[in-house]
């Protein structure tokens, strides 16, 4: 065990992918300026190049897209709230993605309490695609809900902290560094949570096909 | 580097987490040992099936809904009064003089209330010590006299 600890301590970084590229931040520098003088156009400029990606974590941490509607929602609201506190210097990708884990863990705590774990419902998932699927090809839409479904279970199957960190470093495509910058953690910790989480997932995904085989 | 320490290794090293070193010792593993490599393939073909799992493509209309709620919100927190505000509208400003005088006569009435105590519990203190230390030297002289 100490062998191990020391293994993942001495791992190096991988380039991040985020959409955190210093040219996108320094042209948005500006208007977060602005927005932090008070000026509601910026910030809605703010909440428009960012918006997408808000939301997409959302979904892939809560996994439903009321939930995630509802907490990009409650994100912009906190970084309207604390965008004063915002120093340029920090990194605005990392501060936002911040916002987005902690707005999801509250949202997460407040479901549970009230209807202990929510399941993914792909019809209700298709529901409220209704556009897509009348345009395209309802069969492979189908086929997509079922597999986000699966994903869900699967990334249900982690704790909470090895969720936010599979979420931010392979999904997300942030480097272990921005990571544990964003989760306020060691890299050795987040790495350890990584692999964790990966294997959990290789076993959920080879259990659940293993079953699908035998139904066959 | 044996199978066990690999197979340990292996989630990170599929994803190139590790150090160019470690990740060197399990590639050159890799390439006798048959049962890691089936390892690696399992590992990578999950990582390749988490991935393979777009998002749904949220369209504009839901977009907006995020955008124009959450500027709705702003837009409500900024009209509301704030607590300072609130208490100032129920209160005019000859209750909130009375009000301040009558906390200002009750926290200096506590200040005077405590010293008074403190100082009362010293004194007997003192008195106390003061007999205590007294007995023994008229102990001492009923002794003698005996």
């Amino acid at each position: 065990m100490p062998g191990e600890v020391a293994d993942i301590a001495l791992m190096t970084e991988s380039p991040g992918l985020g959409d955190s590229s210093p040219n996108a931040l320094s042209s948005l520098a500006p208007v977060i300026e602005r927005a932090k003088g008070g000026d509601m156009a910026a910030f809605e400029q703010i909440i428009e190049h960012h918006q997408r990606r808000v939301i997409t974590t959302a979904w892939r941490m809560l996994g439903n897209s009321e939930d995630a509607r509802d907490a990009a929602q409650e994100v912009f609201l906190r970084v309207y709230k604390y965008l004063r506190g915002f120093r340029s210097d920090q990194d605005f990708a990392a501060w936002l993605y911040r916002i987005v884990i902690n707005v999801c863990r509250d949202h997460a705590r407040i479901r549970s309490r009230h209807s202990g774990f929510a399941s993914f419902e792909v019809e209700q998932e298709l529901g409220s695609f209704d556009s897509l699927a009348s345009t395209g090809n309802i069969e492979s839409e189908m086929i997509q809900a079922q597999q986000r479904a699966m994903i869900d279970e699967a990334l249900k199957t982690l704790s909470k902290k090895e969720r936010a960190a599979i979420v931010l470093r392979d999904l997300e495509g942030l480097s272990t560094e921005k990571v544990a910058e964003v989760l306020g953690s060691s890299q050795t910790t987040v790495r350890s949570q990584i692999s964790s989480a990966r294997a959990k997932i290789k076993k959920y995904r080879e259990r659940v096909f293993k079953q699908t085989r035998r139904m066959e | 580097m044996n199978c066990r320490r690999v197979e340990k290794l292996m989630p990170l090293f599929v994803e190139d987490d590790l150090q160019p070193a470690l990740a060197t010792r399990i590639a050159s593993h890799l390439e006798w040992c048959g049962k890691c490599n089936w390892l690696a393939d399992d590992y990578k073909e999950s990582q390749s099936w988490l991935r393979a799992s777009t998002p749904p493509e949220f369209d504009r209309a839901l977009l907006d809904s995020v955008k124009n709620g959450a500027l709705a919100q702003i837009v409500a927190s900024k009209q509301r009064p704030s607590r300072w505000a609130a208490f100032a509208e129920h209160w005019n400003r000859r209750q909130v003089f009375a009000l301040s005088a009558a906390a200002l006569i009750i926290v200096g009435a506590l200040v005077i209330y405590v010293y008074q105590t403190r100082v009362r519990d010293s004194r007997n203190i003192e008195a106390e010590t003061k007999v205590a230390t007294e007995v023994p030297q008229v102990n001492r002289e009923g002794n003698s006299r005996d």
